[in-house]
């Protein structure tokens, strides 16, 4: 370990390549603040620039970028509510109402600060226990997968604030939503209603930026010209309070979305999510969620960015795309001329380990980067809207453009920008709905593979330790309304949420040592 | 902060115009000297990261290091096993000034989806420039060493199969395998690199897999090769080792084809000129290391032949898929 570091440092440490981790970082972020251009599509992109470099000093450009896409999807997702990515979706929730309520600059400061802590954490426990985790991954089939996805669904129940009938009927659209367009089992086209644009099926990313950016400046048309947030200064930085609320979420956060992101496929997005519905569920202020608390923050923002290192374990040890970026940075292996696959550690010690310490460079940087620069980023809401929302509009248009070049995305984007300005006015809940269309997808795979094992065997397919004991959370969890209620009356209810809170991280410890 | 509104008001307008233009201008006859100018989009139906965007990134880097004056730039239009992209694509007819890199699912596509607006007669078939194979790769502790011995072992035990989608490779590898006996039970998965994952973890018997993708596997003994479909034996010393399934005594094998395609109705001298350059950038050093680095069957057919090729082998499909 101690010598795989030592090679790992002496790679990484050269002047050129922290140069270029620091470009790929700085690049990364501008590419997340741009709505539609994603991390995947931006690794793609800067594939071909990076031919004249070594391989390692291409890969851990590829890496900043991915690293510092994650946090610039943040920042619109904090400031406009625009995502930038779809794994910051949930950061639209809490971390837009804190800075319509001048807290922009500590939301993105701890937004910052917990990915980095996070992102610190679950780097120790990628290099210490990749391949042990990866073995563990494997065992992870479609049944299991399936059980994950039902845990999912059933978290739609937190999510869905006070009226829960609603919460599901919107969890069940986007679900239908997500049903359109050429299924995984049959290969048969559904609700595509004879348009070739629909094959592919509903494009989340549009999906997104129209919900939540066009939709929710539309409702701030109807509501009538806000004033500019003008906020102290003093106001922009964190607070003693803030950092000490946010430890527990972002621990909480870390855990969920590392070991989500060990599963191939699970995705950083599932994990902010879980992340988020974990918050609901044991966090002291779960409340206030959803009001702009920095809990709701930062606890899918550790997730996010834990996933998103876990997602390198199937990809260094095995070979196998964790997700969409990874799966990518496995091409740009191979035109480097690497072979990727099981035997990568062994055969590419300098390049992996290289990597990998990159990883804590760009970290650094990231952090070193955006903490300071976090308030200048809040002042931007300065702007007075007669400016900023045309700036909105065209910049969620253009974003949605350039995706696919296509115009399809941008009606789109038009469609659910009224029907997210519809579902405001009436009070709908979004989370569901973007649950339902994220979890949708994936659900659907799970459930027709694990028909196809199943075979004759029925339901027995889902008997085994693991997805019994994730199906057994999934119903507490649905339950949990019932017996919280009784256990608050009995007792007072936040030391039993610490308590849990403390189970689980023990637990976690457990099966790192 | 007036000034990148209006900057950006000018773009979106601009790029309005540009686009009305597209759609309303009358195409001029082409003349004898045409080459292509500007921006040449190189269209690929697949997501950024993928063997199809690779090939198209390829074809594109070959074409700018010949530099001709314009610029190549490779557009992801995914979706739909590639429906989207294709779609799409039909309303270039005419333009020569932008290329299409496509492979086998435009043939069957049409064949599984019968929705679909396009053919891969809709298209004016330019070079195709590479040749792939799949293996038949299980477990290393499989009761099988062979594809005759999988196909028997299918015929009487219940063996359960990975396959990445309903119109490419891995569906031809099945029906391949159904076709000479076998049943299998395919669980469908999202990518190669997800069906790879169900054969690690035990969830799957047996997979297909390119060789490029199944060679780390091999190379670290977690799964065994039980044929190649190619025609002959890869050139390799750990896939040359891999017998083909006509060896084994089973006439089955897997041809995948990837080509360049100009958009269809395109002028007989644009379509010279793009043959010629294409032809021109297989003879570098990047397509040479791009063959060799994704073990692909190198191959080079253009124009007619190509053309020809294509309804040879749409005709294969028609049996299988029928």
């Amino acid at each position: 370990m101690i010598e795989n570091l030592t090679i790992g440092f002496e790679a990484a440490l050269s002047a050129e390549n922290v140069l270029w981790c620091f470009v790929g970082v700085l690049l990364g972020t501008i590419i997340g603040i741009l709505p539609g251009l994603g991390s995947a599509t931006g690794v793609a992109i800067l594939i071909p620039v990076t031919l004249t470099f070594s391989p390692l000093t291409a890969l851990i450009m590829l890496a900043g970028i991915y690293h510092g896409a994650q946090f610039g999807a943040t920042i619109t997702a904090i400031l406009i509510a625009t995502p930038g990515e779809a794994s910051s979706v949930i950061s639209t929730l809490d971390g837009y109402q804190m800075a319509r309520k001048g807290r922009a600059g500590p939301a993105l400061a701890i937004s910052a600060l917990g990915a980095f802590v996070s992102a610190m954490v679950s780097l120790v426990a990628l290099m210490a226990v990749a391949p042990f985790f990866a073995n563990l991954a494997l065992d992870f089939g479609p049944p299991e997968m399936l059980a994950i996805m039902i845990l999912g669904l059933c978290t739609i129940v937190v999510f869905s604030g006070r009226n829960l009938p609603l919460g599901m009927a919107m969890g069940l659209v986007g679900v239908l939503i997500a049903c359109i367009g050429v299924d995984v089992g049959s290969g048969t086209a559904r609700y595509t209603f004879g348009s070739v644009e629909l094959f592919g099926g509903v494009p989340f990313v549009e999906v997104m930026i129209g919900l939540f950016a066009i939709g929710e400046l539309l409702n701030q048309l109807h509501i009538g010209m806000a004033a500019p947030i003008k906020a102290r200064f003093r106001d922009l930085l964190l607070t003693k309070q803030d950092l000490k609320r946010a430890a527990a979420p972002t621990a909480r956060g870390t855990v969920v979305g590392f070991l989500l992101g060990c599963l191939p496929g699970a995705g950083t997005t599932l994990a902010s999510f879980m992340a988020y519905g974990a918050e609901k569920t044991f966090s002291r202020n779960r409340k206030k969620l959803g009001t702009g608390a920095i809990e709701g923050v930062v606890a899918p923002d550790a997730a996010t960015n834990a996933a998103s290192n876990a997602n390198f374990i199937p990809t260094l040890a095995l070979g196998i795309p964790g997700g969409a970026t990874t799966a990518v940075l496995l091409g740009a292996f191979l035109v480097y001329g690497i072979q990727p696959g099981p035997l990568l550690f062994e055969n590419q010690p300098e390049l992996v380990w290289g990597l990998l310490v990159s990883f804590f460079i760009g970290n650094v940087i990231l952090l070193v980067l955006n903490l300071p620069l976090a308030p200048v980023f809040a002042q931007l809401l300065r702007i007075r809207y007669a400016f900023m929302y045309p700036l909105i509009i065209v910049t969620s248009l253009l974003g949605a453009y350039s995706v696919k070049n296509s115009m399809f995305s941008v009606w789109v984007v038009i469609v659910f920008g009224l029907v997210g300005y519809a579902m405001k006015r009436l009070n709908f809940p979004m989370a569901p709905l973007v649950l339902g269309l994220v979890i949708g997808p994936l659900f659907e795979k799970a459930l027709v593979q694990t028909s196809v094992l199943a075979g004759d065997d029925g339901l027995g397919v889902l008997a085994t330790p693991t997805t019994l004991i994730i199906l057994a959370l999934a119903a507490a969890l649905v339950t949990s309304p019932l017996w919280r209620g009784r256990l608050r009356r009995t007792k007072t209810a936040p030391d039993q949420d610490q308590d849990q809170g403390k189970t689980k991280a023990h637990a976690e410890k457990g099966s790192h040592e | 902060m007036k000034s990148p509104l209006r900057t950006s008001c000018c773009l979106a307008l601009t790029a309005l115009l540009l686009s009305s233009c597209a759609v309303l201008s009358v195409r001029p006859p082409v003349p004898a000297d045409w080459t292509p100018r500007g921006s040449v989009p190189v269209m690929v139906a697949m997501a950024p990261g993928g063997g199809s965007d690779r090939s198209a990134r390829v074809i594109a880097q070959t074409l700018n290091e010949q530099e001709l004056g314009f610029d190549a730039n490779v557009e992801n239009k995914e979706g739909g096993s590639g429906a989207v992209g294709w779609a799409t694509f039909l309303s270039e007819e005419g333009n020569g000034n932008t290329l299409l890199v496509a492979e086998t699912a435009l043939n069957t596509l049409p064949l599984v989806y019968e929705d679909v607006p396009f053919t891969y007669e809709s298209f004016t078939p330019l070079v195709m420039f590479a040749q792939d194979s799949r293996m038949v790769v299980a477990r290393k502790d499989a009761p099988y060493d062979t594809c005759p011995e999988l196909v028997d072992e299918a015929g009487r035990n219940r063996v359960i199969a990975g396959s990445s989608g309903k119109t490419g490779a891995d569906a031809l590898v099945t029906a391949e395998l159904e076709k000479a006996g076998g049943r299998f039970d395919i669980v469908p998965y999202g990518s190669t690199g997800e069906v790879l994952t169900g054969l690690l973890g035990g969830q799957i018997d047996v997979a297909p897999a390119s060789a490029a993708n199944a060679k780390p596997y091999l190379e670290s003994g977690d799964f065994k090769a039980l044929c190649s479909l190619s025609e002959e034996r890869y050139d390799d010393p750990v896939l040359g080792r891999v017998p083909t399934a006509i060896e084994q005594g089973m006439n089955a094998t897997v041809i995948m084809w990837r080509g360049v395609f100009a958009a269809g109705g395109v002028a007989d001298v644009q379509r010279r000129y793009w043959i010629d350059k294409i032809e021109q950038g297989m003879r570098s050093q990047t397509y040479r290391d791009y063959i060799k680095a994704d073990m692909l069957i190198p191959a080079n057919l253009s124009g007619e032949k190509f053309a020809a090729y294509l309804d040879d082998y749409d005709a294969q499909m028609r049996e299988i898929f029928r």
